[in-house]
């Protein structure tokens, strides 16, 4: 989902920065309270934040001969919601624009807006309402999967703004579904593995006892 | 700790190994640039990244050190938590 250096028209860069500039500092300031909690709540943010690092570092291959990442940030998604993953993922994109030259600095705002932002929002969104239905793990497994996926069809939507097939919002369309086919086939499967990985995680933590089940709902 | 930096490296590891046999994989990041090529022949890019790590190696072992660093901050919290589990948390 990185969209590359240089690769959105100026204004475009210039929106979504400042689209995910207040989230990063609301995120920031966030994180820095949960921290001072306590230490167990201090450890879980560094484990959810840990399994971004890891996740977003594998560049897994698919049958279809592309390649992509997964977003790591289903876990950080249901257990401290959308702000934190915000802050959590400017740090992580900003490593690999500056040290990897995957994404960029011109194009971190709408990255971030991408993998931080709206992405986790819909899978928190979808966390709350697949909670009230089903067990923690699943709602965790579905949610860490429309988190990947809502994030690669932001991506998909801020370069069909940014490069419309045509004049009027059609040609929007036309083109970020068009993008949007490029991340389909890899992502997909991707998405399904990464909620896989993040239920597990939580599953393991809930049986550790180490007080995700207070910020994941779940009944004592 | 040791545990900490043995399971980083161990994750280091295989990200690298991961990253060797899918090495002549496009990325999808490179196949969307192309899409803005094609769907705006005319686009002009107007900033490339100020440094780029040396191919093929230098961007494996940096993706690596990413997982790698990730993998034994995950351990060393799991193992504190693990350490701390059934007590209640320092304020």
């Amino acid at each position: 989902m990185h969209i590359m250096e240089g690769f959105l028209p100026p204004v475009w860069a210039v929106v979504w920065t400042v689209v995910a500039a207040p989230a990063v500092v609301y995120g920031a300031r966030r994180t820095l309270s949960l921290v001072r909690v306590d230490t167990r709540t201090k450890a879980l943010v560094a484990v959810a934040a840990a399994f971004v690092f890891v996740l977003s570092a594998l560049k897994l291959p698919s049958v279809a001969g592309s390649s992509t990442h997964p977003t790591g940030t289903g876990v950080l998604v249901v257990l401290f919601g959308p702000a934190v993953t915000a802050f959590v993922s400017g740090i992580v994109l900003l490593y690999q624009a500056l040290l990897l030259a995957h994404g960029g600095v011109t194009t971190l705002g709408a990255n971030v807006t991408a993998m931080g932002i709206v992405g986790p929002f819909v899978g928190w969104t979808v966390y709350r309402v697949a909670r009230s239905v089903g067990s923690v793990q699943q709602a965790t497994f579905l949610a860490a999967a429309v988190t990947d996926w809502t994030t690669y069809l932001v991506t998909s939507l801020q370069l069909g703004l940014a490069f419309p097939a045509g004049g009027d919002p059609a040609g929007v369309a036309v083109a970020a579904l068009e993008f949007a086919a490029v991340f389909s086939v890899t992502q997909l499967p991707i998405g399904l593995l990464e909620g896989m990985l993040a239920a597990a995680l939580v599953g393991y933590l809930l049986r550790l006892e180490t007080g995700a089940a207070d910020r994941l709902g779940v009944a004592a | 700790m040791i545990r900490a930096v043995a399971v980083g490296a161990g994750v280091a590891g295989l990200v690298l190994c991961l990253a060797v046999i899918g090495g002549g994989a496009v990325g999808t990041d490179q196949q969307a640039a192309a899409s803005v090529t094609e769907i705006a022949p005319d686009y002009d890019r107007w900033a490339a990244p100020a440094w780029a790590p040396p191919a093929p190696w230098g961007e494996r072992l940096l993706f690596a050190l990413q997982a790698g660093i990730g993998g034994g901050v995950l351990t060393h919290y799991l193992d504190r938590l693990r350490t701390d589990r059934g007590t209640a948390g320092d304020p």
